[in-house]
């Protein structure tokens, strides 16, 4: 089995085994992430654990933040997700999913894991400890 | 039912939140051994992160390694230190520099000395920040300078910019001309990626003939291996792509690369001819065991090595590790080391430089045609008394000598060459010399040239010689009618007559032996000895018809000149240049323009010598050089009827009445 994996590995293309590491550290941050913000709703008002869209763009700015060697570019491309994630999740008192997601993502493009998994648990308390306004 | 929504954050949440974490991470940090801390961390975490968070949450106690190192001051004017002129001072040189980003790297800079001569007398220096990771570069240059390898010497200063501390940095000086000018032989010249001389004029840049073959051979074994071997320790490809030039010998063609510190990231295999050339001579398989050979023997030696990369340590770290915890340095500069020696003892050059390329054998040079007929036994090309017309170019291979017996004359058709490589006799006598000219009405023809391999002989009686030239072959400059490389010449009783190239006889390294020989209209130089070892005695020159001939030349070489006479020579009677030594005894100089020139580092003695109606007798020159002062040391000397008797701007001309002893001099200067 581990020698089919390797095989398999072997067929991606050079730095593919670091997109995919993106990719599961990126499920795994919004899953927790998700799974804290769900706890203040009620069963049938909580969203999916794992929001696809949300995990798209993440991702998508992951692999930019990733491959930018310029660091102004980096950090242009990071101002402007954050300002997109704030403007869009306005309507969820500005406590809204988007803001950290892209932050993590930032980091994790950026290859700095403990960075972006204590950012995470900040995230998961912060959400796990604020009340939801009920009707 | 409408969804509820979630409400601001409150205080407490914010304090939780933010106060588990770090918590956690103290926690983590605190408790987590140093061993573990400094190892490779999965997921691809990076030392830089960890090291990051150590410093803020790693609060357990301890001491803080701290140490002291030299500084370099960067002032400036105004007040600006990162880029333009600055006035950079160590404590043992001060020098006006201009800064620059250093090409290649991200943070390091570069200080370029306004007038070619910057800091500690360098061209350029090169800064490049440095922290724990950097020991790896310090071990490497240690390795280094125990390999037969050139390469700058590596230092560790804490950079102060405009007053502030910018923390330690490694300073090196950087490859470049005047490096290798000052370190390497009078010539040895740089060679850039690019493949090309520094000192290569608009000319020799046009002419193929002229410029150094790049090819894997053409490298030197050693020095390549040394190389080869670094690049794998250090897994640098920027070595091999020889980014940081190699030194190229004029004499012998070999190319030798050189080595610096990394500027930084790594590049990609690029393209550039020296870098071709130089992956093409690793990429063999004698290459490679030579690396592996090199690796072995210092393996051999591991407890010194082990030793002396501790001292280096100790020496280093405590400014390296900035104060931090020193039980995290030590555990990361154990790691260091542990792995640097791991790549030392054990590298790899299949995997870091390529497999090795499967080499043909070099066919076996043949004899021309034309020389089979004279043959005498297996190994001797023997000319009895004749005449012989030779009209292409001869290149008599390893293995056969050539023996003139007396009466032979040689005509020799214009521009055409003769390379021996073995032993060349000439057995004329005062009555049946040996002639060796060129074909009737036709121009000068080439050179004579013997590649020696550094004691082939040549030995030269009874030769007229005249009408000659010099030649150009593969990059290397054969400036003599008669050019001998790596020999040990004796001519004796001979007659060279003019040539049209840069000299009559030329010696290159070697050693040369001129004796009761008359020299007359050369054009340029009658003699040239470039690093060799030479004697002329009881030898004539003469620059009649001719204008501005030098008599003898000498550059980087040991040289005595005892018994001789110059007359009426239109340049320099005799010249010493790039460092050379010699010993001018018991000679005349009578009516020449300079009788004597000495510049570029030159020491010599001049003893019982009769200068006489020259229009300078005595020209010192110290002029800027890799080779130091000029120094000339007069002892007891006959001056009449000079023109000028001392021309010096620079060097050092000192008078000394006690006599030189030739046959000491000689063996104090070997």
């Amino acid at each position: 089995m581990g020698e089919r994996i390797a095989q398999w590995w072997h067929l991606m293309p050079d730095g593919g085994s670091g997109i995919i590491l993106l990719l599961v550290e990126l499920v795994v941050a919004l899953t927790a992430m998700g799974w804290a913000y769900n706890r203040g709703y009620r069963n049938t008002e909580r969203g999916s654990v794992l929001r696809l869209p949300l995990l798209t763009v993440a991702f998508g700015l992951g692999l930019l933040v990733k491959h930018l060697s310029e660091p102004w570019w980096a950090a242009a491309v990071i101002a402007l997700s954050v300002l997109v994630a704030g403007f869009l999740g306005r309507n969820d008192n500005g406590r809204g999913l988007g803001l950290p997601v892209m932050l993590v993502a930032a980091l994790l493009g950026f290859g700095m894991l403990i960075s972006a998994t204590a950012l995470t648990l900040v995230a998961m308390i912060a959400y796990l400890l604020s009340p939801v306004k009920k009707r | 039912m409408r969804k509820g929504k979630r409400a601001n954050i409150q205080p407490t949440a914010w304090l939780f939140a933010l106060a588990i974490p770090a918590a956690l991470l103290f926690v983590v940090f605190s408790l987590m051994p140093y061993g573990t801390m400094v190892k490779q961390w999965p997921l691809s975490i990076g030392q830089p992160e960890v090291m990051a968070f150590q410093k803020v949450f790693d609060r357990r106690p301890g001491q803080h390694a701290t140490g002291e190192a030299g500084t370099l001051n960067l002032t400036s004017s105004n007040g600006n230190c990162k880029t333009g002129q600055a006035v950079a001072a160590t404590e043992t040189d001060t020098a006006t520099v201009e800064v620059r980003e250093l090409q290649g790297s991200d943070e390091g800079i570069e200080l370029v000395g306004s007038d070619a001569q910057g800091l500690n007398g360098a061209e350029r220096t090169a800064l490049m920040p440095a922290d724990l990771s950097s020991l790896e570069v310090l071990y490497a240059q240690a390795v280094a300078d125990s390999l037969p390898i050139h390469s700058a010497p590596l230092d560790l200063v804490r950079l102060s910019r405009c007053g502030s501390d910018a923390g330690p940095f490694l300073m090196q000086e950087a490859t470049s001309p005047s490096m290798v000018a000052r370190s390497a032989s009078a010539s040895g010249t740089f060679l850039g990626p690019d493949g090309k001389p520094t000192n290569t004029s608009t000319t020799e840049a046009t002419d193929a003939a002229r410029m150094p073959k790049l090819t894997g051979a053409a490298f030197d074994t050693s020095a390549s291996a040394a190389l080869g071997l670094l690049a794998c320790i250090e897994q640098r490809k920027d070595l091999l792509n020889a980014e940081t030039g190699a030194l190229y010998d004029g004499i012998t063609g070999r190319i030798v690369p050189l080595y610096r510190m990394a500027y930084g990231a790594d590049t990609a295999a690029n393209t550039q001819p020296l870098g071709v050339a130089l992956r093409e001579a690793l990429g063999t398989a004698s290459a490679q065991k030579r690396i592996q050979r090199m690796a072995k023997k210092i393996h051999a030696d591991s407890a010194a090595w082990a030793q002396r990369f501790a001292a280096i340590d100790s020496a280093r770290v405590p400014v390296l590790a900035n104060g931090r915890n020193i039980g995290l340095v030590q555990a990361a500069v154990d790691r260091t080391r542990e792995q640097f020696m791991q790549r030392l003892f054990h590298p790899d050059p299949e995997a870091f430089i390529g497999q090795p390329a499967q080499t043909t054998p070099t066919e076996k040079a043949t004899l021309d045609p034309w020389l089979a007929q004279f043959k005498s036994g297996s190994d001797t090309l023997r000319f009895v008394r004749g005449k012989y017309d030779i009209d292409h170019d001869l290149d008599i291979p390893a293995g056969y000598g050539v023996v003139l017996e007396k009466g032979t004359r040689w005509n020799i058709a214009a521009g055409v060459n003769i390379t021996i490589h073995g032993a060349f006799h000439a057995r004329g006598t005062e009555l049946n010399p040996v002639f060796i000219r060129p074909l009737d009405g036709v121009g000068p023809f080439g050179s004579i040239t013997v590649e020696g391999t550094g004691d082939t002989r040549v030995r030269l009686r009874g030769v007229r010689i005249s009408d000659g030239s010099e030649q150009w072959s593969n990059g290397l400059h054969r400036p003599g009618m008669l050019s001998f490389v790596l020999c040990d010449v004796q001519v004796d009783k001979c007659s060279i007559g003019s040539s049209s190239g840069t000299a009559s006889i030329s010696v290159q390294r070697g050693n040369g032996h001129v004796t009761d020989s008359y020299f007359i209209g050369s054009r340029k130089s009658a003699l040239l000895f470039l690093e060799a070892h030479a004697t002329v005695e009881r030898c004539g020159f003469s620059g009649e018809g001719v204008t501005a001939p030098d008599g003898i030349s000498s550059v980087g070489a040991t040289v005595l000149v005892r018994g001789c006479t110059f007359n009426r020579i239109g340049g320099s009677a005799l010249e010493f240049t790039g460092g050379s030594r010699a010993l001018v005894s018991a000679t005349t100089l009578t009516a020449n323009n300079i009788a004597l020139l000495t510049t570029e580092g030159a020491a010599v003695h001049v003893d019982a010598c009769t200068f006489n109606g020259n229009a300078t007798a005595v020209l010192v020159r110290s002029a800027a050089s890799a080779w130091g002062e000029t120094n000339l040391v007069m002892h007891t000397n006959t001056m009449t009827g000079n023109g000028k008797e001392r021309d010096v701007q620079g060097g050092t001309v000192k008078d000394d009445p006690a006599p030189v002893d030739p046959g000491k001099w000689l063996a104090g200067a070997q």
